[in-house]
């Protein structure tokens, strides 16, 4: 079974990520900001990642550029899961090494299409 | 006050002019005068879409410390009250969203399980019963049909055969005749034995075992006949068996038949309930699924909604920091410390501004957002 990160401050979107996504058939792990999220990926191996950009602690994109440096998650697809839809905002998400934006409100059947997509 | 007043007096200036017949090239010089003093007032500082007063050389009025110290008073209360009700808010708003998103997540868990419950039951098991079921009876049906048909041939076989035992019965007669002619030659043997004296005593011996041997034939005969006798009362005993059994198998097949032909056709109905309640079931679940799909949409505003709450705090600190500038401000002007008090409590203005300017929502609604892979 394919393993999941999905990090977000807010409880209830990684309640809602979660759910869709193990409805789905997938694991899902859990973390509440970027350097909760980080520690996760480094002990448990995960196939997707899919963050929120405003945290407390560590923010979505500083996450997403300290995973890329990691040899494990240089390849690993990572979503932004963000109220944020700036074209600036996706620029930056892009140069960090983000995979794909998705602003919020995320529809569930559309996540699960998008990541099927990404890891099958 | 003041500019209202300068305004006023050049009104009346000019109503005396014209009363006066003054030349007309007189009539806007006070207007023009009153331009003047209010051109002399020193420019206040811009301040993005606010406006920082420049100081004033002159101590304020007592009155005038007093109402500042109010206004200040009740600029910070005021801001940290709304600031905690901000806070009270998205304290409700999260309570309640991880309740319902809780809610409707047993929800879902709870419809998926009954649909999976439903289509266990209704489903292929169900549906291969009654297919199972309907094969048995029809096979059922079927060995009672081809019994029946064997037991009416068990019966035309016996009717045959109860013929051929009377036939041989009646050929048992001719054996009768036969061991009655022997007895007869054996008499004629015997009366010639005696009239040839000592001549025929050998030949009267024959004559003797001739007349037991057609006893014998004639004792045998007749326990034949006995037992062909038993076996034609047996074969007449099974003939009404098997044409009672053929009679009542008819009967039974034909009742079998009909019920099954009946079940057949309420299981077929059954199947057909089943597949239409199935599909209700599958209609109801995606109706449901959609539901949770639009709640779970729904349900994110939260999640925007809170993170403007944090944002409308952040810009009621905001408030705070311009008004602790702007006391820094007074404080620095009392003491003589002019332009440059104005200059610091500025760029502090200018740096709260910035660190406000960037609202992480966007959206007005709660329709699906965009979704762009790099």
């Amino acid at each position: 079974m394919k393993t999941i990160l999905t990090v977000d401050d807010s409880p209830s979107i990684r309640q809602m990520v979660s759910f869709t996504l193990k409805n789905a058939g997938y694991e899902v792990i859990e973390a509440g900001d970027g350097n909760v999220g980080l520690n996760q990926a480094k002990s448990n191996p995960c196939n997707l990642i899919i963050t929120d950009q405003n945290m407390p602690g560590m923010d979505g994109l500083s996450m997403i550029k300290a995973l890329r440096s990691l040899p494990s998650y240089k390849t690993t697809p990572i979503l932004m899961l963000t109220t944020e839809s700036s074209d600036a905002m996706k620029q930056a998400g892009r140069a960090a090494g983000a995979t794909g934006w998705i602003v919020k409100p995320f529809n569930p059947q559309t996540m699960v299409d998008v990541v099927r997509k990404l890891i099958g | 006050m003041f500019r209202p007043a300068v305004f006023l007096v050049a009104l009346v200036l000019s109503g005396i002019l014209l009363v006066l017949s003054a030349p007309a090239w007189l009539l806007p010089l006070p207007a023009l005068a009153a331009l003047a003093v209010a051109l002399w007032r020193p420019t206040p500082l811009a301040y993005g879409s606010q406006v920082l007063p420049t100081h004033d050389v002159q101590q304020p009025p007592v009155v005038d410390t007093r109402l500042n110290q109010s206004l200040d008073t009740l600029l910070r209360q005021q801001s940290r009250a709304a600031s905690d009700e901000v806070s009270q808010v998205q304290s409700l708003l999260n309570d309640a969203i991880s309740s319902l998103t809780r809610s409707f997540t047993v929800i879902a868990v709870s419809a998926r399980q009954q649909q999976d419950i439903a289509q266990g039951s209704l489903g292929s098991g169900a549906e291969a019963l009654i297919n199972e079921t309907g094969d048995t009876l029809s096979t059922v049906g079927k060995v009672m049909a081809e019994n029946s048909a064997t037991a009416t041939q068990l019966t035309d076989e016996m009717i045959a055969m109860s013929g051929r035992v009377n036939q041989m019965i009646e050929q048992l007669a001719g054996l009768d005749d036969i061991a009655k002619k022997i007895h007869f030659l054996s008499l004629n043997a015997s009366i010639e034995a005696a009239r040839a004296g000592e001549a025929g005593r050998g030949f009267a011996v024959v004559a003797e075992e001739v007349h037991k041997l057609s006893q014998h034939t004639r004792d045998f005969s007749t326990r034949i006949r006995d037992h062909m006798g038993g076996v034609r009362s047996s074969i007449v005993s099974m003939e009404s068996a098997a044409g009672e059994l053929a009679s009542r198998q008819g009967a039974e097949t034909e009742r079998v038949r009909h019920n099954v032909d009946n079940t057949l056709v309420d299981l077929k109905r059954l199947h057909d309930n089943q597949d239409q309640a199935l599909g209700s079931l599958h209609d109801i679940a995606r109706t449901t699924e959609g539901g949770i799909a639009d709640a779970t949409m729904a349900l994110q505003f939260q999640d925007m909604v809170n993170q403007l709450l944090v944002h409308a705090r952040r810009r009621l600190d905001g408030l705070l920091v311009a008004a602790d500038a702007a006391a820094e401000c007074r404080r620095a002007l009392q003491a003589g410390g002019g332009n440059e008090a104005l200059a610091r409590c500025q760029a502090k203005l200018d740096e709260t501004v910035a660190s406000l300017a960037h609202n992480p929502v966007a959206q007005n609604n709660i329709s699906q957002g965009g979704v762009d892979l790099f």
